[in-house]
């Protein structure tokens, strides 16, 4: 498996999720077993699949809207290269027995670490990983059109990547 | 008297973050869509003074859901909120009459005055909701 280092430049910096907290990327290890899975397109005049990984005791629209965060900014990344254009689809979760058959396919991943800033569900300095794989030139079989027409929902993902 | 809102987002954790910060403050959610369609219908039957829309939803975007609401009504007040900060779709959804532009993740302050000066019927003075689309999109290779 090959990792497309010059894609690891896309990965956004630290920012501020809200008011929830702080997302920082983090070399930390990430714990694949009993992950939930998301899943977005960018399509546009570029292509690729993004993936997130968290455990499913956190609030699952809580980390599908930072998936949305992440996607947008890698989408917008692209874009800036060639001076077009790129959309992304809405979350779609991934059946987790799928995952292993994904990350087979050539990929950069990042972990960020979500520092919450304290409420009534999480202590200030509370920290959940999350695991990002960008998955370039891929498309899913489900054709981009169709992810618009469907909310957040278990999704057989299958994927064509193109070279 | 409050003014109200009507949030198009599909993701439930934007509409609580977003109901909490407004009724917090000065204004009255009184709808809630998770799809460009049933914004649309809910503006119709709601008669907001503002409207908070995402871009990216299922069944129909923000940008054709604005477009359908400008169309039926041509005061409307549309605020764009989005984590898509590309110059064409912020130019996009301008053209089809939402009044500002939001780059998602928002703070309390932008969503704030940038909801009041849409109401009071104000031009965007600079920027994405008073900030520059790349101030909020930074990755470590490829800035804007």
């Amino acid at each position: 498996m090959s990792h497309p280092e010059h894609r690891k430049s896309h990965w956004p910096l630290e920012f501020d999720f809200y008011h929830v907290g702080t997302v920082l990327p983090s070399e930390a290890h990430f714990d694949t077993q009993d992950a939930t899975w998301l899943s977005y397109s960018v399509h546009g005049d570029g292509r690729g699949v993004l993936l997130i990984g968290f455990h499913a005791d956190q609030e699952p629209s809580l980390f599908a809207e930072l998936g949305n965060i992440l996607t947008a900014r890698i989408a917008t990344a692209l874009a800036a290269e060639t001076d077009g254009l790129n959309w992304i689809s809405p979350p779609h979760e991934v059946f987790p027995e799928q995952i292993a058959k994904l990350r087979a396919f050539p990929h950069s991943s990042q972990t960020y670490l979500l520092r919450f800033r304290g409420d009534a569900h999480h202590a200030s300095g509370e920290i959940v990983p999350i695991q990002a794989l960008w998955i370039e030139n891929a498309v899913p079989s489900h054709t981009a059109e169709e992810a618009h027409l469907e909310p957040v929902r278990s999704a057989s993902l299958s994927l064509q990547q193109e070279t | 008297m409050k003014k109200t809102v009507l949030i198009a987002d599909d993701v439930p954790f934007v509409r609580k973050t977003l109901t909490d910060i407004l009724t917090k403050a000065h204004f009255q959610v009184i709808g809630e869509a998770s799809d460009g369609k049933q914004a649309v219908d809910l503006f119709k039957k709601l008669r907001p003074d503002v409207v908070t829309m995402d871009i990216v939803m299922p069944v129909m975007s923000g940008i054709e859901a604005t477009k359908a609401i400008m169309s039926h009504d041509k005061d409307a007040k549309v605020v764009i909120l989005s984590a898509m900060g590309q110059e064409n779709l912020v130019m996009d959804a301008i053209n089809v009459g939402a009044k500002d532009f939001i780059l998602k993740p928002f703070t309390t302050e932008e969503i704030l005055r940038t909801l009041d000066r849409a109401i009071r019927g104000e031009e965007r003075t600079s920027g994405i909701g008073g900030k520059s689309a790349s101030s909020n999109n930074s990755t470590s290779g490829a800035r804007t």
